[in-house]
């Protein structure tokens, strides 16, 4: 039950860090006004990090659904 | 000689798909087989399904072109295209509990049940249809492109797009004949060709173009800004098209069909999980691709063409090959929006003007064909005015992200209601369509949003205001709280068959 709970909590963080990496406008200012390299970084990191945590969010709701 | 191989290509191609789906076909015995192919997919057939389906054909044409055009801007059709399958991960247990167990069909008839209501059921269906045409008629003359550059110079524009719709349209004789069994089986062929062998070919054309002084150092430096604060289009305009495209994109009705085709709540989510890296690798390469043929010659002028022109370097052969990754591309996309629009007009829109419950896929059938020839029609008598046809699309994309509150508040609170949901859907529609009017690309006094993300908030408020505000009877509180019950439900309901109707007081109102 405490590890559902933990589970369900990490998701509901990472879904908001997804929001905030992808949708935050201060982000997209901040790392796409200069350097190629760090636009390019931040427009390719951003989508690799919302895939990462999709693979965490699934491996969190199988152990879930196994307890 | 090479426009024998580039149409010969094609018509090879059509063949393959025609050859899988007669091989492969079952007859589809009711309606609610035709509308969902009996719920029977695994989870690669509902991956590709759903690939296919959201990477329309122009992902090789507007959205490269953008990219090469206006820079990293072009990369926000990867943002939304991942944050939509986180949400399909969660929204992939209630649309599915719920489909199978009262033989929900449609993304309308979902907002029937939830809602206990017609109109609602009867609006959502209707802004789907009349936002989704104008996407149809614009997947269709895209081809023009696919068939001019693969003639080699000996078809015109406006030809091409006449043999492009009539190409299209034929392959959809097999859409009208197998309903969503046919969709998916041919997404799965389409699918691997588009974006699995596409990928291929786009990684061997980012080689070229790196080892040949195409690399980051020779972009325009603009192309890596994206808009801030002081810009014209305004600092929240990134964000506005990320997030009507994420929210957006689960209120096309061919899109959510995909939930209810799917064996059940866990192909759904492994769907999602394979999905997400399939989308990355092959959106992220085809943007980097684009971005980097921006300093490639000719495709400063013709931003679109730039998957054209870049595989030129690959001979006749390789832009054939680009060519049917277009055409796969388009064929799920159109595909699926005529089916999804046909069973959604049968189900939703004639099934409650008779007060029946259709169970024979000929009426759905009828409105598949009816479709595709309106369409076609469309197609042709507007191949000289696309221009103002993308302008109708646009306007339409923040007309359909108009369901998301209805949709999502419907799917996860128990406190929104009919009410709320009619009122939210129609002042959302009508404030986006008035601001878009003003401001058709953003509102420089928001900073930028789009009329969609600004109406989308007065539609939540609506929304929340109107769920607060009026009170439901006893016994739709409690159909409610019946139907959110079976969410929690021990799994095993969620591989049963559905039950009949009539044996549920929740949804025995519905036809």
């Amino acid at each position: 039950m405490v590890e559902n709970q933990h589970a369900k909590r990490v998701i509901g963080v990472l879904i908001v860090l997804d929001i905030i990496v992808v949708l935050f406008p201060t982000l997209h200012w901040s790392l796409t006004s200069g350097s190629p390299t760090m636009s390019v970084a931040y427009v390719l990191g951003s989508a690799v990090w919302v895939v990462l945590s999709l693979f965490v969010m699934a491996a969190l709701d199988k152990k879930q659904k196994e307890s | 000689m090479d426009m024998l191989i580039g149409y010969g290509g094609i018509a090879l191609f059509f063949g393959l798909i025609v050859f899988v789906l007669e091989r492969t076909k079952r007859k589809e015995v009711s309606f609610s087989d035709y509308a969902t192919g009996g719920r029977s997919f695994g989870s690669i057939f509902s991956t590709m399904a759903f690939v296919n389906t959201w990477f329309p054909g122009t992902i090789f044409i507007s959205f490269a072109g953008l990219a090469a055009g206006a820079g990293v801007i072009g990369f926000y059709v990867l943002h939304y295209s991942l944050l939509a399958v986180v949400v399909m991960f969660f929204l992939a247990k209630p649309v599915h509990v719920w489909g199978k167990k009262f033989d929900i069909r449609t993304q309308a008839d979902l907002l029937g049940l939830r809602y206990n209501s017609k109109p609602v059921r009867v609006i959502a269906a209707l802004i789907g249809i009349v936002a989704t045409v104008p996407w149809i008629i614009l997947g269709m003359q895209s081809l023009g492109l696919v068939f001019r550059y693969l003639s080699f110079g000996s078809v015109g524009a406006a030809a091409a797009i006449v043999i492009g719709v009539i190409v299209i349209s034929a392959r959809q004789i097999w859409t009208i004949k197998f309903g969503m069994r046919g969709i998916v089986i041919s997404d799965m062929v389409q699918g691997i060709f588009a974006y699995i062998l596409g990928t291929f070919a786009i990684l061997g054309l980012l080689v070229w173009l790196v080892t040949n002084g195409h690399g980051f150092a020779q972009v325009d430096p603009a192309h890596f800004h994206l808009p801030g604060p002081t810009s014209e289009l305004g600092g929240l305009y990134f964000f506005a098209i990320v997030l009507t495209g994420a929210l957006g994109g689960w209120c096309w009705p061919d899109i959510f069909v995909r939930l209810f085709s799917a064996k059940n709540t866990k192909t759904i989510k492994q769907s999602a999980v394979q999905a997400a890296p399939l989308l990355l690798i092959f959106g992220s390469s085809l943007l980097l691709l684009s971005l980097l043929a921006s300093s490639y010659p000719g495709v400063k002028d013709a931003p679109d063409d730039v998957w054209f022109i870049v595989s030129g370097v690959g001979g006749v052969l390789m832009v054939t090959f680009a060519g049917i990754c277009v055409l796969a591309a388009t064929m799920g996309n159109i595909g699926a929006n005529l089916q999804a629009l046909g069973t959604q007009a049968a189900n939703d829109v004639i099934g409650v003007g008779r007060a029946k419950r259709l169970d024979d896929p000929k009426s759905a059938k009828i409105v598949v064909g009816a479709l595709t020839v309106i369409s076609a029609l469309g197609a042709l008598a507007l191949k000289n005015v696309s221009g103002g046809l993308v302008v109708l699309a646009l306007v339409s994309y923040q007309g359909i992200v108009q369901l998301a509150p209805t949709l999502f508040f419907g799917i996860f609170w128990r406190r929104g209601n009919a009410v709320s949901a009619t009122a939210s859907m129609l002042t959302g529609f009508a404030t986006a369509c008035v601001l878009q009017w003003f401001y058709p690309v953003s509102i420089p006094w928001l900073g930028g949003l789009t009329s969609g993300v600004a109406a989308l908030v007065v539609n939540a408020l609506v929304y929340v205001i109107c769920a607060f505000a009026i009170r439901q009877p006893l016994a739709e509180q409690d159909r409610v709280k019946q139907l959110f019950d079976h969410l929690r439900e021990s799994p095993a309901a969620d591989e049963s068959a559905h039950r009949p109707l009539a044996e549920s007081s929740v949804g025995s109102e519905r036809n």
